[in-house]
């Protein structure tokens, strides 16, 4: 029960620490939003029997992501869409029928119509060819657009999608992932969403793939776990490097906040 | 015993395949010599008659060629060539093709040595000779595939371990890595350093070979250190002009954001915006961008001559691979996967400390534990995914596609690069350096404008007799912005180093020759075009 508070303080901060910006109607319904597709991520992560702790960073990774901060500025339509793919994956894994999977695709893809009109999908869908799904993959996958530069986060290409600091963590998270026959359940769900969102072109220019975040949040918590566990028993001096890790990592937050709030913000105000 | 003799007899085989892909029309295939090409293999001849550099040092143990110190060991080993067979563009290349076989054959024992099975090692041996980033740089005198043979040579004798001579050897053949190439004298001592604190046992350490490798490896680089202490350019060369911290992008970056957070703030200002994070994050950007989809498979290299049109420095479907074969690696917890990764990161290293990455030659040792991670995960693709008679389609299927793949590179390589991109290999000089020597005598100077860059060098390769032609030779040892040291005058030839063609001519009147590229003499009549191969003009002279 104290773990649970303590947890959910810390999440409540993260909130307090970036999402309060602007009008009331804008926060309250941020904080709605956060609210459900916290609850949505949390109840997957449990159904696909992740760890407490796990489950815990999952939620603070998502919630701290850089990519995401920027994006929950004004509620639009990629955080609905993150709504429907987050409450298409839950329904799959808890009934598990071709059935409700194929009604469920197509209601969510009805309901995405509804809510984001301007997904590329109802404003001019060629099939895509096999080249455009090599060059999305590549544009948004690489190191360079996840973790440095991502001009659809910041357009003055300053930042990327997660912090630059917590490259290691991804790449420890997918060694840490790659046995764990729940998280394949979960890509296999996503598969007929990776293939509509890559098969767009331009999407470099578009924020359609922050709809991925939750899962990727997964990731950097495998890090996370994979890490703690390495150092877990080791002495106070085989555990200055990870101590050391943990305060680069909190800087880079820290440079994060300092420039999203006083040189991301104020030029947006400025440039409208 | 059949069996590894079955298996030695294949890799003669992959060794023999490898041989004809370097060896084939090497004079023309890259098209024309690069001016390190053409720097180092001068110098050799050079040293070969003379005993001498073109500078006129004595046997030096890094060459001053245009400023840049290179490090001597490819020059060396073009001597004995030269002593045979002369200067040419085929002796100039011929220790990087010849080294760059032999580092199939080193590939595969190093595979042994982790501990892979034979069949793995096979596959790795069969990729690396089969891959375009190995086959582009053995092609090419450029330095990075000889230090690459050494290093690998290195590591297989440490590897072995166990005996004080296997020690000895190891320290030897780094030592000579680097004398190699630049990039190794930071990739080699982090690479021991690493690879005596993680992978090896302190005690066995201690009792066999520790001490004689660090012994060797000291008397190894003495002379280089007695060298740095005469002059430290020996030792950094051009890394100064090309570093990350030569840049001034990241001066400019915290001056705009410091500007912005104004006067009030500048402890916050000093807290968030300082080099020490800004360059950490900018080489960490570099480093990863190494090992971005974009280089390895797409685009390669951005920088010219190292760049194989439309494709990366590995196959596409290396993509599948070697995702695969590193996930192999992890799941099935391969003693030598820390080995592969500590060879992979400073492999990688020298590319992110400079500030033209992705590079495909800084990084050129990571090609080793790339081709190894494809290799496993062909392997683990036929031989654990295909069984019993599913195994033939999965080799079927796999034969097939690196067909297509290694087709599309022949095209690639030895068509498009050729004809549509050999002004990057700078093409043109050979046949200027002819013609204008022929016409030398009818004229009082021959004016080279600036966009020909450091022809110099050719005018000295090409020349009837080079040795004689160095003598004309004066030197101002001024470098140019990039460090580079351009040569004003040889003989007739006056090198221009700023100016248009209205300077020129104003500056050197009467019988003068006048050489430049079509962008420098649009309005002149010329006496003769070179051109290149794709019909473009490479360089027009006029009178």
């Amino acid at each position: 029960m104290k773990q649970n508070v303590i947890q959910i303080g810390i999440l409540f901060a993260s909130f307090l620490l970036f999402y309060t910006q602007g009008s009331i109607g804008d926060i309250l319904l941020r904080l709605l939003w956060l609210v459900v597709s916290n609850i949505l991520l949390f109840l997957i992560l449990k159904r696909i029997d992740l760890s407490r702790k796990m489950i815990f960073f999952s939620h603070l990774c998502f919630m701290l992501t850089p990519g995401l901060i920027e994006q929950s500025l004004r509620l639009s339509g990629v955080d609905l869409f993150l709504l429907l793919i987050l409450l298409f994956i839950l329904i799959n894994l808890y009934i598990r029928n071709i059935f409700v999977y194929c009604l469920s695709l197509v209601t969510s893809v009805v309901l995405l119509r509804i809510v984001y009109p301007e997904f590329w999908i109802f404003k001019s869908f060629n099939i895509p060819s096999l080249n455009t799904y090599i060059v999305s993959l590549y544009k948004v996958l690489s190191f360079e657009s996840l973790f440095f530069h991502n001009t659809s986060v910041d357009f003055r290409n300053s930042i990327g999608v997660f912090y630059p600091e917590s490259v290691f963590l991804f790449i420890f998270g997918l060694i840490g992932l790659i046995n764990k026959k729940n998280i394949q359940t979960i890509i296999l769900l996503l598969v007929p969403w990776i293939l509509i969102i890559f098969g767009q072109p331009e999407i470099s220019a578009k924020k359609d793939f922050l709809v991925f975040l939750p899962f990727l949040a997964v990731v950097f918590s495998a890090g996370i776990l994979f890490i703690v566990s390495t150092f877990e028993r080791k002495s106070f001096v085989l555990k200055l490097p990870l101590y050391a890790c943990v305060l680069i990592l909190g800087y880079g937050i820290l440079n994060f906040h300092h420039y999203f709030w006083s040189h991301f913000i104020p030029f947006i105000y400025a440039s409208q | 015993m059949r069996a590894s003799k079955n298996y030695l007899f294949l890799l003669g085989i992959i060794i023999l395949f490898s041989a004809v892909l370097r060896f084939w029309s090497i004079s023309i295939y890259p098209p024309a010599l690069y001016t390190d090409e053409a720097g180092q293999g001068y110098n050799a001849y050079s040293l070969l008659v003379t005993g001498l550099d073109e500078h006129g040092a004595l046997l030096p143990m890094s060459l001053r060629s245009f400023g840049d110190w290179k490090p001597p060991v490819q020059t060396y080993l073009s001597i004995p060539f030269m002593f045979f067979f002369g200067l040419s563009e085929e002796t100039t290349r011929l220790p990087s093709i010849l080294l760059g076989i032999l580092s199939i054959a080193v590939s595969y024992f190093v595979a042994r040595e982790l501990k892979l099975s034979t069949k793995v090692s096979l596959l790795a041996a069969f990729f690396l000779a089969l891959s375009p980033w190995a086959i582009h740089q053995s092609r090419s005198a450029m330095l990075v595939l000889v230090a690459f043979y050494f290093f690998l040579l290195g590591s297989l004798f440490l590897l072995k371990g166990t005996r004080k001579k296997w020690y000895i050897l190891s320290a030897l053949f780094f030592g000579i890595s680097i004398y190699s190439y630049y990039g190794m004298r930071l990739v080699v001592p982090l690479f021991l350093f690493a690879y005596f604190l993680l992978l090896t046992k302190k005690r066995h350490l201690l009792k066999e070979g520790f001490f004689p490798f660090c012994i060797a490896f000291l008397i190894i680089i003495f002379p280089l250190f007695i060298s740095f202490t005469k002059n430290p350019d020996v030792v950094f060369g051009r890394a100064k002009t090309i570093s990350v911290f030569y840049d001034k992008g990241i001066g400019l970056r915290i001056w705009e954001l410091s500007s912005q957070d104004g006067m009030n703030n500048v402890f916050v200002s000093r807290f968030y915006h300082n080099k020490v994070y800004l360059y950490s994050i900018d080489i960490l950007r570099r480093f990863f961008s190494q090992l971005d989809v974009e280089f390895l498979f797409i685009n390669g290299s951005t920088t010219p001559p190292f760049w194989i049109p439309h494709m990366g420095v590995m196959y596409l479907l290396d993509c599948i691979f070697l995702i695969a074969g590193f996930f192999a690696f992890v799941k099935k917890k391969i003693d030598s996967l820390l080995f592969l990764l500590i060879f992979l990161s400073v492999g990688i290293l020298p590319g992110a400390l400079t500030f033209m990455s992705p590079s495909a030659n800084r990084t050129f040792n990571s090609v080793f534990p790339l081709t190894l991670f494809v290799a496993i995960g062909v392997s683990y693709f036929i031989f654990r995914i295909g069984r019993n008679k599913w195994r033939y389609l999965m080799i079927s299927i796999v034969v097939l596609l690196y067909s297509f793949q290694f087709y599309s590179f022949e095209i690639n390589y030895f068509k498009e690069l050729p004809l549509h991109f050999a002004n990057q290999w700078a093409y043109g000089y050979k046949q200027l350096v002819q013609y204008t020597e022929k016409l030398e005598h009818k004229y009082d100077k021959i004016v080279v404008l600036p966009q020909s860059n450091m022809g110099y060098i050719y005018l000295l390769f090409y020349a009837n007799d080079p040795i004689a032609k160095n003598k004309d030779v004066k030197r101002d040892y001024l470098p140019d912005q990039y460090g580079y040291e351009m040569v004003p005058i040889i003989g007739k030839y006056i090198f221009m180093k700023s100016g248009t063609m209205v300077d020129a001519r104003k500056s050197y009147p009467g019988s003068v020759l006048f050489v430049g590229t079509q962008q420098e003499m649009v309005q002149e009549n010329s006496l003769q075009k070179i051109y290149n191969p794709d019909g473009t003009t490479a360089f027009v002279i006029s009178e």
